[in-house]
């Protein structure tokens, strides 16, 4: 019996090959875990599927909720994955996300409605989204402070922060800023129409699209411009890949760290922004409901590739959406969708690292393994 | 440390024991069949259980890659390893292991966060103990704390570490490839102690080194080769000689000339009147406690080569660092052309080529712009760069696909002429150049080295290597720097200069009258200065 | 380059994932009435969801095959909880409750768009025509396990309380006046300013601040730990410390909390029911519905071992008087914290007062947080 082993060795492929490699095992390993998700759940695996599927494509109106739901994951997958092109680990896109939310619920309950004129739309909207963006930004300051003077782990000090928007937005809300005519419930009041974002379609009834999800599209492009195409971009991906090579030419690397946390930040904000200028119109009880966090996912499934976030967005939102139909449909519980998503980022991990690297099965031949013998 | 006995005691063996492992014909070829680099030609060598045995060589001489069909890392196109008589062929260095044949390479491969016993864990397999790992230690004599973690080891311990990391798998060969690069002169005894006594267990030893001086205590037998070729095989110490050894033959033997750079293009001191200063240092002192270097005080004219030379570890990165602008000094100033540098006014070439120099994920193109980008314009001149690095490409004949190949997947040789193309691609008054060979072949060295004295025939140029040969060679002026300070500047040109450089980078005082060009190393009659404690 | 390989990849897969669905599954041709629940969390939560699910399997079982049940769990974001409720509506259910607060504004909305559909929203104060609300008057049962307590002569009580909303705050105000009457009763010495000393959670569940709450209350020296968190991590707290323990919502004693002396529970399932009959029956109005003992939507847990037969026996005549209808848990008088009255002798707070409450009553110590 000669012994086989598993060898593991880099893969020389091109970059194109080893997207598509990447994507495919991706998807395959995504689909192979879920359905053992499913066989665990005792239903039939094909008719799981199905129901995901229809519950996510089924319907015009279906379709147009996983536009609903790919327009903050855009904004937050992009936050995280510009700050992964550095090398940093923006964990905190929810609470940015909320302080995004907060800021531009400030300028729509307010400012927007103060004065002894309300401000117009064209005046209060951009104002509430520069809010949103600043705000964003500002909750990612000073982590990206701490990283750059102090090398301090971004990743705990954005985490933890989190945890601090969530709780003050909830002292927000169950405080200072409860709607004075909810008769004690916790929850602003309704944002006025004028910072609200407009939708796609407003004569089709319950078709929730707003023009949110155009402004995620052409920050995505943006984003990608400006990391290709920019000196700074070109400076923060030197920094990104070899923080020595930085070095060498001479580039300010913790001014650049700081710009792209807070970039990200804004990006995540700006997410916060939309879900509430544009879905929920109030600040209340489960307004972050892990869409910060779900960026990770839709970053590492479009492979940190700026223009693939959008992509891998609506992929991510079609599973959300489609996964409603597993629980109305099939019984399954609540958590098959958490599992799944869990599924999605496992595969596209591992989808990764397969198509970095190759794993043969190799028998050790004859002569090494006498070689072995002999040696000891 | 190294017990009383006198190193040259076991050089000849009581009985011809037959050699633990042989080489027959080892031949290796690097790039296509014509053309290319024959790295090894036909080379034979018998390492013996119990002996030291020194391989010597100038850089690119092909010791490394000699070493590496040993350890298994490259095949050989041809020829035949023999493990005590019987044929071995190795795939992986894993196999090499398991054959007892281990290596420690120039860099460490260790895992800096964590412990030296998990490290060791990780290397033998099993779990992770520090008292087995201490006890190990302690059985071999290496001073090692297995609970402290790699990062917070120094060089010497390092070392240690990686060496008992052979010795847990039970390794009867060891290589060391240049170990004393890495090491402070009081930790190079040291080592050689350690050695000895693997030796004296019945261990092969194997010491590659282009450092002949050091080999002088410590070898029992000597394997020389030049440009791929095994000149001198198994030479065994001739007692009759005061070092053992007949240093001035072996040093004709490696560099195939009397005394380094005599010949060739190495420079002449300029005439001082003609020249314009470029780089003028005063009083530089580096960061640190205590600082990496300090009071070095130095001009460099147009047209004028210095080299700056030294242990590693002795201050040099810093000063090149300094020098290049990528580091601030705590004291002193440098300046060019009267100037502060900066990236207009210096070109440098810094010792870490992947990652440093180059960001190897990145295009050519994208890292001809990382030191020629200057700060105009907010867009990225993708165009421009392109243009520029198929220029760089083809002023030194780099050999890549064009300005879209990836830096990683360049040769460490052709990436280093394409750093050198961009860099004289700046028309700096000043370049400054680190290490500029380590690691290359015979052909990328000769060719660097080409390069290196063109860029001379227009700027001042300051080159910074471990290598006193490549510093003989090129400089008109050559500064040892020995624990941050300038310990002596040498001119290649008087006699006894390499003998010179030797000994002032090993931190021996500095006999200006030196007799006429006799064979030179560590004077017996000084023991204590830089040898065994 | 790479990109486009990536989209074109994404389409062909878009488009297989389209051709893999087939025609919707048909319709079933019965008259079955099709209900379907919103849910905020999953339905294991051992607390507001299960008492909900237990609710919904209660309605089951009484309506049988008349009705078809759907339910969709951890619908916590009023975004998602919007485009639940629509898909219902869309998929021609014919009644759908939402459960909890936060989905009131999405309801609200999709209710204006299918104006045949029925809607019934829990805890909330919007309504529709086809949109009626629904609560328990929980504070009934919290009345009577105030009053088990201080006969019993627990008069230091420590409540682990949750968010400062309305039905949290009646809860206490309830308990404590059942507590003072329980200790007038078995004419217990106590400080009348401070029979119950209220610490927040805000939060409706969090496991390890419950139990950490818990313990400092116990350590303070309070004789009873009041939980009203969603899971019984107060009361085992309580039970480790050596402490009686009233639970809240589900039946404490049910998940471990043996000490429970009682629990006050949420008894959806004849409120489910009865909803449903009357949709069946054609009588559906939009009621605000908000019943206690008398319509069986609050119970008491069966009492722990620790209670006397005594006190039980006092404690469930005034249970069996309010199943009657009489409601004695915010008669008047009642003075607030400050001493000011709020409810006159021989009044009864009004619902809409119930229903805002941002007030407590004399005898708890602690106050709303801001």
């Amino acid at each position: 019996m000669r012994p086989v082993r598993l060898v593991l060795e880099p893969r020389q492929a091109s970059g194109a090959w080893r997207a598509a490699i990447s994507l495919l095992s991706a998807l395959a390993l995504a689909g192979l875990l879920g359905s053992l998700v499913f066989a665990l759940a005792g239903v039939d695996v094909g008719a799981a599927w199905r129901a995901l599927a229809q519950g996510a494509f089924g319907s015009s109106y279906s379709l147009g909720e996983i536009l609903v739901k790919a327009a903050p994951l855009i904004l937050t997958g992009l936050a995280v994955a510009l700050c992964c092109r550095l090398n940093l680990w923006n964990v905190g896109a929810e609470g940015q996300f909320v302080l995004g939310a907060l800021a531009a619920g400030y300028v729509g309950l307010f400012l927007a409605p103060a004065g002894a004129q309300p401000w117009p739309a064209h005046f209060a909207l951009p104002l509430a989204l520069a809010a949103a963006a600043l705000g964003g930004g500002a909750w990612a300051l000073a982590p990206a402070l701490l990283k750059a003077r102090l090398g301090v782990s971004e990743i705990l000090s954005t985490l933890l922060l989190n945890y601090v928007a969530v709780l003050f937005m909830e002292h927000l809300f169950y405080g200072p800023w409860r709607d004075p005519a909810g008769q004690g419930f916790p929850g602003t009041a309704e944002l006025p129409e004028a910072v609200r974002l407009p939708l796609v379609m407003p004569w089709l009834p319950g078709a929730r699209v707003h023009w949110g999800l155009a402004l995620a599209l052409a920050l995505a492009l943006a984003l990608w411009f400006l990391l290709a195409r920019t000196r700074w971009g070109f400076r923060a991906r030197v920094l990104g890949q070899s923080p020595r090579a930085a070095a060498y030419a001479g580039f300010h690397s913790a001014r650049i760290t700081v710009t792209a946390l807070c970039l990200s930040g804004a990006l995540a904000g700006l997410a916060g922004a939309g879900e509430l200028l544009g879905v929920q119109h109030r600040i209340q009880d489960g307004l972050a409901s892990g869409l910060g966090f779900a960026g990770i996912v839709v970053a590492f499934l479009a492979r940190l590739n700026l223009l693939a976030v959008p992509l891998a967005a609506l992929f991510l939102g079609a599973l959300l959406v489609g996964a409603d139909q597993l629980q109305t449909g099939l019984r399954l519980p609540g958590a098959a969708a958490l599992a799944l998503e869990a599924a999605l980022l496992f595969g596209a991990l591992l989808g990764e690292f397969l198509a970095a690297n190759r794993i043969r099965l190799v028998r050790a031949p004859a002569g090494e393994a006498g070689e072995a013998r002999h040696a000891s | 440390m190294s017990g009383g006995r006198s190193p040259g005691a076991n050089a000849a063996p009581m009985a011809p024991a037959p050699p633990v492992l042989s080489c027959r014909g080892l031949t290796k070829r690097f790039g296509g069949p014509e053309g290319g680099v024959l790295a090894n030609d036909g080379v034979d060598l018998d390492l013996f259980a119990g002996r030291v045995h020194a391989l010597l060589g100038e850089n690119g001489a092909g010791k490394s890659t000699l070493m590496s069909m040993l350890s298994g890392a490259f095949r050989p196109d041809a020829g035949a390893l023999l493990l005590r008589g019987e044929p071995l062929v190795l795939r992986s260095p894993a196999a090499a292991m398991r054959a007892g044949i281990g290596m420690v390479h120039q860099r460490f491969a260790l895992v800096e966060a964590l412990t030296g016993a998990e490290n060791l864990a990780l290397a033998a397999g099993g779990a992770p103990s520090p008292r087995a790992a201490a006890e190990l230690a302690e059985a071999f004599g290496l001073l090692l704390d297995p609970k402290r973690r790699v990062s917070e080891l120094s060089m010497g311990e390092r070392q240690r570490l990686e060496i008992l990391k052979l010795l847990a798998c039970d390794a009867r060969i060891l290589i060391l490839d240049e170990p004393t690069s890495v090491l402070a002169p009081a930790e190079i005894s040291g080592l050689y102690g350690t050695l000895r006594r693997l030796a004296d267990q019945g261990r092969a030893v194997v010491l590659v080194t282009h450092k002949l001086p050091e080999i002088a205590d410590v070898a029992d037998e000597v394997s020389v080769l030049r440009r791929g070729r095994m000149l001198a095989r198994n030479m065994p110490r001739s007692q009759g000689l005061p070092t053992g050894w007949d240093l001035a033959g072996l040093s004709r033997l490696m560099v195939g000339r009397e005394l380094p750079g005599a010949s060739s293009g190495r420079q002449r001191r300029p005439g001082a009147s003609a020249r314009e200063t470029v780089l003028r240092v005063r009083g530089l002192c580096g960061q640190g406690q205590p600082p990496a270097f300090a009071d070095v005080h130095f001009e460099v004219a147009r047209g004028e080569v210095l080299a700056v030379v030294g242990v590693a570890g002795n201050g040099q990165e810093a000063l090149a660092a300094v020098l290049g602008g990528t580091k601030r000094p705590a004291r002193g100033t440098a300046t060019v052309l009267g100037r502060e540098a900066d990236q207009a006014l210096v070109a440098y070439v810094p010792e870490d080529r992947h990652g440093t120099a180059t960001v190897p994920g990145m295009t050519l193109a994208e890292n001809l712009l990382l030191s020629t980008t200057g700060s105009r314009g907010a867009y990225l001149q993708g165009g421009a760069g392109s243009r520029a690095a198929r220029a760089a490409i083809a002023a030194l004949g780099v050999v890549a696909s064009g300005p879209q190949a990836l830096a990683r997947d360049l040769s460490g040789g052709n990436l280093q002429k394409f750093i050198l193309a961009r860099e004289l691609s700046k028309s700096a008054p000043l370049l400054v150049v680190e290490q500029p060979t380590q690691g290359l072949d015979v052909l990328a060295v000769s060719e660097v080295h080409a390069a290196i004295r063109r860029a001379a025939e227009e700027s001042a140029v300051v080159l910074v290597t471990g290598d006193p040969a490549e510093a003989l060679a090129l400089a008109g002026r050559v500064a040892v720097l020995f624990r941050g300070r300038v310990a002596g500047v040498v001119d290649p040109g008087e006699a006894g200069a390499f003998a010179r450089v030797g000994r002032l980078m090993a931190g021996l005082s500095d006999p200006a009258a030196e007799g006429p060009a006799g064979p030179v190393g560590v004077p017996g009659g000084k023991p204590g200065a830089g040898g065994r404690p | 380059m790479r990109l486009k390989r990536f989209s074109a990849l994404s389409l062909v897969l878009l488009s297989l994932c389209l051709l893999a669905v087939g025609a919707p599954p048909a319709q079933a041709a019965a008259k079955k009435v099709r209900v379907a629940f919103v849910l905020l969390e999953s339905i294991n939560d051992q607390g507001w969801t299960t008492a909900h699910h237990d609710g919904i399997e209660y309605m089951k079982k009484q309506l049988g095959d008349k009705v078809e049940v759907s339910f969709t769990e951890n619908a916590l974001s009023p975004a998602d909880a919007e485009r639940v409720i629509r898909n219902y509506a869309r998929q021609g259910y014919d009644l759908v409750f939402g459960t909890t607060f936060t989905h009131m504004e999405p309801m609200f909305k999709v209710a204006g768009e299918f104006p045949q559909v029925k809607f019934m929203h829990c805890s909330g104060f919007k309504t529709r025509p086809n949109m009626g609300t629904y609560m328990v008057r929980i504070e009934q049962g919290e009345y009577l396990a105030g009053y088990l307590a201080g006969l019993m002569g627990y008069r230091n009580v420590g409540t682990v309380a949750t968010q400062p909303i309305p039905e949290v705050v009646r809860g206490i105000n309830a308990f404590t006046l059942g507590l003072v009457r329980g200790l007038t009763e078995s004419k217990t010495s106590f400080d009348a300013g401070k029979v119950n000393t209220i610490v927040w959670l805000k939060s409706w569940r969090d496991a390890v601040n419950e139990t950490t709450l818990a313990e400092v209350l116990a350590a303070k020296k309070h004789d009873l730990i009041r939980q009203m968190a969603d899971t019984a991590d107060s009361s085992k707290a309580a039970c480790m410390k050596g402490v009686a323990a009233v639970g809240y919502g589900t039946d404490a004693a049910k998940y471990g909390a043996s000490c429970a002396l009682t629990s006050t529970t949420f008894v959806w399932g004849p409120v489910y029911a009865g909803i449903v009959n009357r949709v069946i029956a054609g009588t559906w109005k939009n009621d605000e519905l908000f019943t206690g003992f008398e319509g069986g939507g609050v119970g008491l847990a069966p009492f722990g071992k620790a209670v006397p037969k005594a006190v039980a026996g006092k404690v469930l005549a005034l249970k069996a008087r309010m199943a009657k209808g009489e409601d004695m848990s915010f008669a008047g008088p009642i003075a607030d914290q400050a001493g000011v009255l709020r409810v006159k002798k021989g009044d009864k707070a009004s619902d809409k007062e119930l229903l805002s409450m941002r007030w407590f009553v004399k005898g708890v110590s602690g106050s709303l947080p801001e």
